[in-house]
């Protein structure tokens, strides 16, 4: 390289060097051209049997992309799904922890260039679903493929029909369960509060050593609108239109109680943490009484590891907390359909739901009808030993509240900010 | 011990002409010097040859073989810097070996050859030290080394003697004329020291804004310069006014001469110059009574306006009418600031120059 | 009083460095410290043990993390060093412009330039391998490198370059025995430079890459969100000891190399000679 640089600087006139630089630049460009991908067709699986579909994906690989913040998901996927899916199908399953944001990115681009993707299957929920399925990033309907679906989950429930108020339309199969809770040390605060007013006590108590993620960090904004639910109701916000002034009107109960508590917050609510991570740190570290999560078993995990201190329990609200449930998407660029269908398939089997449901790998709540299921499977999740300090699905699913319709959450967002940031 | 021929060699730089139209035939075994003021093109010159710079016309013979196209590496002709350039990551011995390396001659060989080259130059001992660690003295003798070993075609030295103090600059100059005449190499050398150019050439090419204004023997040059400006190169010099009348004589501001000998030719768009040293200074009475003037024959009455002693050498600038010259006598000299002094000069000291 | 200044600026200097490495080793280890204590009440090996155990993700991701920057290395040497020479020593016509136009990337957002590289990259069959997370960590570090031995040319010159000419290298010998041991110390800064920003980089290479890729910045950056302190301090600390170890390997082997092709005459001419 530099011999010819240095030969042809030297020994060229000035414009032939400009042309050197540009059939230089040009070569490089064929060069990448020269190794365009190929195009590859993918089946009709709309008219294959599910026989056929297991044999189609047998050997082969399936990649699942999904957060990977958290040890104890990796592990339980790199670990207890993979060797199922291995042992049962032979097929190698490929988990990839990343952040969701990244992936929609990713796969708008492959859209606009009509690429073959190396996602087979996505972790998947609420705004970024409904991104991905109104820009058509999503392959489906597929649900209705799956025989575990067809046997294990009651379709019409509100939780398998909606995602975020968004219909799901088959275009994703439920995962899990999730429920917004409270953390509280039992040794520091006997008596948790279970409303609004309670907390807003309960601060003015202890001032400063409460506090939340401010939206529109994902936990903090789930906060705030149990908050609004325990104020105002939530049936109104089911069907409510995504407009401003009727939201305004409808959460402003809840915004003059924000404003009330704030003087009482850590650093007089000046400041709130930036994530749910910090809150999580303060709380471990002592600073702050209580701590959120939109993970109804997530303290049983912290108490395991040693980071929540043992006498840590979960709280809900009397009126009941937010709960969502997350979902499996297939890109509308997989590669390897069949062996996603299978997984995912799998992933609804109740061997797999209740491996879930064990605190131990990860405790995420089942998405299959318990009157759906036979008695031995029944079994399987009641044999699962309840984490420390957390609530029993029963209790949880009595005091469920639906989420908000995903487009109102940017605005209550939107609304809380311009009341108390400043 | 090759033959070096420049034909017609013209360069440009950003439209400017910096090299005009030179020619020059350095002689095998010959050693010659380019002199001139800094930015006359000296360098460059050297450079065309090496092949460092491509000239924009003109042709290049090394041994009569035409350089044309022949990258540097493969002329032969090995510069050696006036700032030494050496490697400052190798050694003294790495250096001197360097051109042999790049040659792949065999190592054997080659440890042999530089011992002797590190002999030659008298640097046995320094051999494994770093460029960092040696005298300026030193440094130029590693440079020259490194040259010679390669045995060049021709060895082009740039200006070797600038750096260095007069006591060094004497024993680096008599150290090059050593070398050159033991190894018999064409050598050309620039500088812009008539002196450097002098003592170590037998010919100077004197150069003047990328033109070789004249190239000829050190006394040629000296004695008869064929322009004001090359004369001047060689030291002071008087311009001495004069006319022709219609007897056939040239009366000039010292003196009335025939014009036959080295005036016969002399045309009146010419110049007359008569250097310092060719004067001679007489007292209008030497105290015994005979007047000198009458002894010398041809001269002019002029007046000391001032002396300068300069130890071996006297100089006097003495005014003739309203032309005022410099003249200078061996030792402290006889006369001083007032006195009047005969005024005389030798017809065949005078220089005609066009 | 300038002498005890400066000493204690160097202190303050290298507390500033070590502490916050001291900070992410006790973490990295730390099951609970509660905040007012001065130390961890438990500590624990779950971080480690992740990383470290046979068979582990994060060691495969290692490895391709460090071949992928050695690579992106020595390619953006290659690239850099010849174009460093031209802007630095020659005069071309256009040449204050192309001198703007290399350091675009530093100005234009490198998620810009990776979202618009994306789209080609995927035609060109690059998206999903190597070969593209290679070419995607060049462009951002190609202005370091080119400004580096550009400056470095400038000073240089090409002084030594023609005298190893003129006794008899040719242009590959002049680049091998003179060019390179010349701007080493530009080579070994230029060198660390971009080895660590690419084996820093996490959105180019999980944007090409797609998670087929997976180097080690993939695996850390979801700990280091989620908040989860002991995985992040583990993976950081991994992290920061192989970057330094690859640093201090980049240059003892170019310091090893250059010694090779000058010392050793020097060695022996030494010995012969006293």
């Amino acid at each position: 390289m530099s011999i010819i640089w240095d030969n042809a600087m030297k020994k060229m006139s000035s414009t032939k060097k400009t042309l050197l630089i540009g059939m230089i630049l040009l070569m490089t460009m064929f060069l990448f051209m020269a190794c365009a991908g190929e195009e590859e067709e993918t089946l009709d699986l709309e008219t294959m049997t599910w026989e056929e579909i297991l044999e189609e994906a047998e050997g082969s690989e399936v990649r699942f992309y999904g957060w990977g913040g958290d040890q104890a998901i990796n592990d339980w996927m790199n670990g207890f799904v993979a060797e199922q899916m291995m042992e049962k199908y032979d097929i190698t399953l490929e988990w990839v922890p990343m952040n969701i944001d990244e992936i929609l990115n990713k796969l708008q681009g492959e859209k606009q260039a009509a690429a073959r993707g190396t996602a087979d299957m996505i972790w998947i929920n609420g705004e970024n679903f409904f991104t991905a399925k109104s820009n058509d990033l999503l392959y489906g309907p597929f649900t209705e493929m799956l025989p575990n679906f067809n046997n294990y989950v009651n379709s019409e429930d509100v939780e398998v029909k909606y995602d975020f108020g968004y219909p799901t339309e088959g275009y994703e199969a439920p995962f899990g369960k999730t429920q917004f809770v409270m953390i509280y040390d039992q040794e520091q605060t006997p008596n948790p509060p279970t409303n609004h007013e309670a907390l807003l006590s309960y601060a003015k108590a202890h001032p400063g050593e409460i506090t939340f993620p401010a939206p529109p960090d994902f936990t903090g904004s789930v906060f705030v609108r149990n908050i609004i639910y325990d104020i105002v109701g939530h049936e109104q916000f089911l069907d409510m239109e995504a407009e401003k002034e009727v939201v305004r009107e409808a959460i402003a109960p809840a915004m003059e109680y924000f404003k009330e508590l704030k003087p009482y917050l850590w650093r007089e609510g000046e400041t709130y943490p930036a994530t749910l991570a910090q809150l999580e740190n303060m709380y471990a570290d002592g600073e702050v009484r209580m701590v959120m999560a939109y993970n109804s078993n997530l303290v049983s995990q912290r108490i395991s590891s040693g980071m929540f201190p043992e006498t840590s329990t979960s709280v809900i609200f009397d009126k009941g907390t937010v709960g969502n449930g997350h979902f499996i998407g297939v890109p509308f660029n997989s590669y390897n359909r069949v062996g996603a269908l299978v997984v995912i398939n799998e992933i609804l089997s109740p061997e797999v739901q209740a491996s879930k449901y064990n605190p131990d790998n990860w405790g995420d709540l089942p998405v299959l009808d318990n009157d759906k299921l036979r008695e031995e499977d029944r079994e399987i999740f009641e044999r699962v030993e309840l984490g420390e300090g957390a609530l029993p699905q029963d209790v949880l699913l009595e005091n469920r509240l639906p989420e908000v319709p995903a487009p109102l959450v940017p605005i209550i967002d939107q609304i809380w900010m311009e009341n108390l940031l400043d | 011990m090759k033959e070096v021929l420049l034909q017609n060699i013209n360069k440009f730089y950003d439209g400017e002409e910096t090299i005009k139209n030179l020619t020059l035939k350095v002689e095998k075994g010959e050693m010659i010097s380019l002199l001139g003021p800094s930015g006359c093109g000296k360098t460059t010159t050297l450079k065309i040859i090496a092949g460092l710079v491509e000239a924009d016309q003109g042709k290049i013979f090394i041994d009569g073989k035409s350089m044309d196209h022949l990258p540097t590496q493969k002329r032969g002709a090995v510069i050696v810097f006036q700032d030494h350039r050496l490697f400052p990551h190798m050694t003294v011995g790495a250096n001197i070996e360097f051109g042999l390396r790049m040659k792949r001659v065999p190592k054997s060989i080659r440890r042999k050859k530089v011992q002797e080259m590190l002999q030659f130059v008298g640097l046995e001992k320094q051999g494994g030290k770093f460029p960092g660690q040696i005298s300026g003295g030193q440094k130029q003798r590693v440079a020259i080394a490194r040259g010679l070993i390669v045995d060049p075609a021709v060895l082009l030295l740039d200006e070797p003697f600038s750096n260095l103090d007069q006591r060094l600059k004497e024993e680096m100059r008599s150290f090059i004329v050593d070398i050159q005449r033991k190894l018999k190499i064409t050598t050309i050398l620039v500088t812009h020291d008539k002196e450097d150019a002098l003592i170590t050439s037998s010919k100077i090419g004197v150069m003047f804004d990328g033109e070789l204004k004249q190239y000829g023997t050190p006394e040629e040059l000296y004695e008869a310069p064929n322009s004001l400006a090359v004369a001047r190169f060689f030291g002071e010099i008087n311009e001495i006014p004069y006319k022709t009348i219609d007897d056939g004589k040239i009366h000039t501001a010292i003196g009335i001469y025939e014009k036959d000998g080295r005036l016969a030719e002399l045309e009146e768009t010419d110049k007359l110059l008569l250097r310092p040293e060719a004067i001679f200074l007489s007292k209008e009475d030497d105290g015994s009574g005979n007047t000198i003037r009458s002894e010398i024959g041809n001269s002019v009455l002029g007046k000391v306006n001032h002396r300068t002693f300069a130890g071996e050498k006297t100089y006097y600038e003495v005014d003739i009418d309203s032309l005022r010259i410099r003249g200078s006598v061996i030792g402290k000299g006889a006369f001083q600031t007032g006195e009047s002094v005969f005024v005389h000069a030798a017809k065949e000291s005078l220089i005609v120059c066009k | 009083m300038e002498r005890s200044l400066s000493r204690i600026l160097l202190i303050i200097l290298s507390l500033s460095l070590i502490l916050p490495l001291l900070m992410i080793l006790m973490w990295s280890v730390t099951v609970s410290w509660p905040f007012p204590e001065i130390f961890p009440r438990e500590l624990g090996l779950r971080g480690l043990r992740t990383i470290f155990q046979p068979g582990s993700r994060a060691l495969d991701s290692l490895i391709t993390s460090i071949r992928i920057s050695v690579f992106v290395t020595i390619l953006t040497l290659a690239i850099t060093i010849p174009g460093g020479k031209a802007l630095g020593l020659y005069e071309f016509p256009g040449k204050g412009f192309i001198k703007i136009i290399v350091l675009a990337p530093l100005i234009v957002s490198p998620v810009a330039i990776g979202m618009g590289i994306h789209g080609t990259f995927i035609r060109l069959g690059l998206t999903n391998t190597e070969l593209g997370v290679i070419l995607i960590h060049i462009v951002p570090v190609i202005p370091y490198g080119i400004r580096i031995f550009t400056n470095i040319f400038e000073l240089v010159g090409d002084q030594l370059e023609e005298q190893g000419k003129v006794l008899g290298a040719g242009s590959f010998q002049t680049f091998m025995h003179i060019t390179l041991p010349t701007i080493m110390p530009g080579i070994i800064s230029a060198g660390s430079m971009i080895f660590i920003i690419s084996f820093s980089q996490y959105f180019l290479t999980f944007l090409i890459g797609g998670g087929s890729v997976q180097t080690f910045p993939l695996l850390m950056v979801p700990y280091i969100q989620s908040g989860d302190r002991m995985m992040a301090a583990s993976y950081s600390l991994v992290f920061i000891v192989v970057a330094l170890l690859a640093l201090l390997g980049i240059e003892k082997m170019l310091r090893l190399y250059y010694s090779k092709n000058s010392g050793i005459a020097g060695v022996f001419y030494t010995k012969n000679s006293d």
